[in-house]
């Protein structure tokens, strides 16, 4: 087998780390409701396609303004969460888990159509901004603007989560609800705007990293089936309501799947889901959670 | 103490550690002969983490429990089970969506050998042996309802019949009283005292209610912060001066 | 007492009996249209079925269900198409490959509880799909195994004495043999002790070990039983729709399966099966009047979810049972 050339390996780094991060804004968001509301959410998928489409719209509406786009579709996708937290996931917290992943399913169906109908089914694209639609080249390593723009904004994000969740009395209280539900009680804290707030921040960050990634990838129904796949890889291997494994994990998943096409194509798809099971046999409770799970 | 082969169940040098916290640290007993044996301590003692380890339930660090001279530190709940060690829970602990009669049958199922069968069907199998269960803990016209149709008192008595059901040589009773109305309490330590006489089973018991264990206990053993500090027949506890200060001084 | 549920196992066996050949007589003066549904609705009844072995009697959450399903699938296809085997040898090994694919998943996914269950049933299914998926030389990659030699059936149409029978129409009636089979053994084990014990572990597990019941051997065996019915049922399925696809095994239909057998209720035996049934129908149906099926679909589950978690079963029981008490 011929070895890779160095800008090929590089290119294949970045563009694993691009997905590692836009991965982890999303997963971050399914790990903070699950450790929190104890909920697992098929449907957080389903933010991060609306996210996608929503920046589509905004887009086309503001005439190419992107950032304003990206911003807006976030807040939408966050208020739409906060919405459906309010009308329907909120009467599923204390239900069996069963009626939970399929009551979750059943918004996946609904949204899927929805937006089939509302946009269509054909391919609908962004155009990345023109300031970053250029390329850095070091040496024979090509670094698209866009992915370093995108690495730096979601690790900027990751810190400001880890900071809030650290330093605030509102992170305390998520750390509270993840942890030690009697601390919780014992802070006199009102558990149903905690979980409406941590709630509509998880479909916040979704929806933020669809409308980031629609200049990237095509924006089509569907995408909410596959990331949701990865998303579940991802908060498995780094552990379930983990902050920090959340962050282990999607640059785990990022890396091997880019370097797995880079080496054997047919194998990445494979690889992902053989880590997960590796995970969850030796260690279930991921890399750094600390979940019982047996 | 020295352990004999005679011995239903040696605890020899038992330690157990959750993150840092010493929960057990060197217990050692021997359960030979007589009927009721309590294990009294004030609360995080040690009790409940004694009587999980002695029944599988978790794992000790060191040390050793045999049951009937065979070590079983290391055997399921399952096989302990069929072994003849059995237990209750704290908490009520039941099938909750099976009906009081299926509560006991599956017991008697499992017990029988029988588990494993898929021919015949099971129907009303072994109705005799539940009915003689049900009458001796006092629920048998209660068959067809479901657990949390009982009162509370019932529900204990339910989870007695279960672990009857599996006919055990040893029976260990986390709590058998607690949570129960004085009424309550009453039947159930005649229950128990019936039981043991009736059906030539040992208890190992836990237990807060001092009433019931110095009405039911021909020995105890005294734990306090995972040790053992005194261990004797009941006259002998009442005048421990290491027992009042450990009682007195904690509660 | 004892009479009573004599009688009433007496009355299920005749009913159960009376369906069978009921359902046997269909070719008989349906249009084949029907035949070719029933056909399809007999062989995912079964599959969801199977799947109420494990949510429905032990409470295990499979998330993976339809792996089982493809890998009978594509064992009997690549064994007919691939090896030239005979159609009834290649359906055994369909069973064979569910089964032996659900004790490698099983012997780990029983050593997990709930979610974490739930995970590693997926996650195998991740691993199979990805498989059949990906190894184009042998299944077809995403094309699929298509082209599935048919069976020679004229050995059936010529003992009913029906020489005139399509192929399908005797194909359905092996799918109903097979069907029926599947079934029978299956209620046979939710009846015997062994069903008992499962219901121990749905309702309490920890409970069940102290009354003397090694769960996670159960529930192996369990797990087993359950996907060499899963494959039994994509053997039936491959051959009869003469193709294979790798979504077959994709995580959509595990959920799919999931729902029907929740639509039914699994709270019964039967449940799955009406819902599988229903949902079909309603499939058909809807898709000649709309694109939108998830939709309606979703909707369904949303009301079911909200309302009615006993399934189409339970509120069935709920309504004779009313009449009956009055």
């Amino acid at each position: 087998m011929e070895l890779p050339s160095l800008s090929a390996i590089g290119a294949q780094a970045v563009s694993g780390l691009t997905t590692a991060m836009l991965l982890f804004l999303v997963a971050s968001g399914l790990s903070l409701i699950f450790g929190v509301l104890r909920l697992l959410n098929f449907a957080h998928g389903s933010f991060y396609m609306l996210g996608a489409y929503f920046a589509w719209q905004f887009n086309t509406w503001l005439q190419g303004s992107f950032w304003l786009s990206v911003l807006f579709a976030a807040i939408a996708t966050g208020v739409l969460g906060a919405l459906l937290e309010r009308v329907l996931f909120r009467k599923f917290y204390d239900r069996p888990e069963l009626m939970q992943l399929l009551f979750t399913y059943s918004i996946v169906l609904i949204v899927s159509d929805v937006v089939k109908y509302i946009w269509g089914t054909q391919q609908l694209g962004i155009r990345r901004p023109e300031m970053l639609s250029h390329s850095f080249k070091f040496g024979e390593i090509v670094l698209p603007s866009y992915n370093l723009v995108i690495i730096v904004i979601s690790l900027a994000i990751a810190v400001g989560i880890w900071l809030l969740l650290q330093g605030t009395r509102l992170g305390k209280m998520v750390r509270a609800a993840a942890f030690d539900r009697e601390m919780l009680s014992m802070l006199g804290v009102d558990v149903r705007m905690l979980y409406l707030l941590v709630f509509s921040a998880g479909c916040f960050l979704a929806g933020l990293a669809g409308a980031l990634v629609a200049p990237m990838s095509a924006v089509v129904p569907g995408m909410d089936a596959d990331i949701i796949i990865s998303l579940f890889i991802i908060v498995v291997i780094g552990g379930l309501g983990s902050f920090w494994g959340t962050f282990l994990g999607s640059i785990i998943y990022g890396m091997v799947f880019s370097f797995g096409i880079l080496f054997i194509p047919q194998f990445s798809l494979f690889a992902v889901a053989l880590i997960m099971v590796v995970i969850l046999i030796v260690k279930p409770e991921g890399l750094l959670g600390r979940e019982n799970t047996r | 103490m020295n352990a004999s082969a005679n011995d239903l169940l040696t605890v020899r040098a038992l330690r157990k550690t959750f993150d840092g916290f010493q929960a057990i640290r060197g217990v050692d007993f021997s359960i030979g002969h007589g009927r009721v044996h309590a294990v009294i301590g004030p609360n995080g003692a040690g009790k409940s983490t004694l009587f999980n380890l002695i029944t599988g339930l978790d794992r000790p660090d060191e040390g050793e429990v045999t049951f009937l001279g065979s070590p079983c530190s290391h055997m399921s709940p399952a096989s302990l089970c069929r072994r003849g060690m059995v237990r209750s829970f704290q908490k009520s602990n039941t099938f909750l969506g099976l009906s009081v009669f299926e509560n006991i049958q599956a017991a008697i199922v499992s017990r029988s050998g029988e588990g494993w069968k898929i021919w015949p069907p099971l129907g009303r199998r072994f109705a005799d042996e539940v009915q003689e269960i049900a009458e001796q803990v006092g629920i048998a016209d209660k068959l067809d309802l479901l657990p949390e149709d009982l009162a509370y008192g019932y529900q204990r008595q339910l989870e007695l019949a279960i672990a009857l059901a599996s006919r055990p040589r040893l029976l260990l009773l986390d709590e058998p009283t607690a949570g129960m109305s004085s009424t309550d309490t009453h039947r159930a330590v005649a229950l128990l005292k019936r039981i043991v006489e009736d059906l030539n089973i040992v208890l190992l018991i836990t237990e807060h209610d001092m009433g019931v264990v110095f009405s039911l206990a021909e020995r105890i053993i005294v734990l306090a912060e995972g040790q053992i500090i005194a261990d004797g027949n009941p006259e002998d506890i009442r005048a421990n001066a290491e027992v009042k200060r450990v009682y007195l001084g904690k509660s | 007492m004892a009479v009573k549920t004599l009688d009433n196992k007496r009355n299920r066996l005749l009913m159960a009996t009376a369906l069978f050949l009921g359902l046997g007589a269909v070719p008989f003066f349906a249009p084949p249209f029907y035949v070719v549904f029933l056909n399809d609705a007999l062989i995912i009844a079964c599959l969801s079925m199977s799947l109420n072995l494990l949510v429905g009697y032990t409470g295990l959450i499979s998330f993976g269900h339809a792996a089982y399903f493809g890998l009978g699938a594509y064992a009997c296809g690549l064994l007919l198409k691939s090896a030239g085997l005979p159609f009834g040898v290649s359906l055994v090994a369909a069973g064979a490959f569910g089964g032996l694919g659900a004790a490698v998943a099983g012997f780990f996914c029983v050593r997990l509880n709930r979610v974490y269950f739930s995970m590693l049933t997926l996650a195998f299914s991740l691993i199979f799909w990805a498989i059949c998926f990906r190894w184009n030389d042998l299944t077809g990659g995403d094309q699929g195994l298509s082209g599935i030699p048919y069976p020679n059936l004229t050995w059936i149409s010529q003992m009913i004495g029906r020489p005139d029978f399509s192929s399908a129409q005797s194909y359905y009636l092996v799918s109903l043999v097979v069907v029926a089979i599947c079934i029978a053994a299956m209620w046979i084990i939710v009846s015997s002790p062994v069903g008992l014990m499962l219901r121990t572990i749905r309702e309490n597990e920890q409970r069940s070990t102290f009354i003397g019941v090694e769960t996670r051997r159960v529930k192996l065996a369990i797990f087993i039983v359950a996907g060499t019915i899963a494959g039994l049922a994509g053997g039936l399925f491959a051959v009869f729709n003469r193709g294979v696809y790798p979504d077959f095994m994709y995580w959509t239909k595990s959920a799919e399966i999931l729902i029907m057998a929740l639509f039914g209720g699994i709270g019964s035996f039967w449940g799955p099966a009406i819902g599988s049934l229903t949902l079909l129908l309603l499939h058909q149906e809807t898709v000649a009047l709309t694109e939108y099926w998830s939709f309606a679909l979703g909707v369904i589950l949303l009301v079911l979810t909200l309302r009615f978690p006993s399934g189409l079963w339970g509120l069935f029981e709920r309504f004779t049972n009313t009449r009956r008490s009055k």
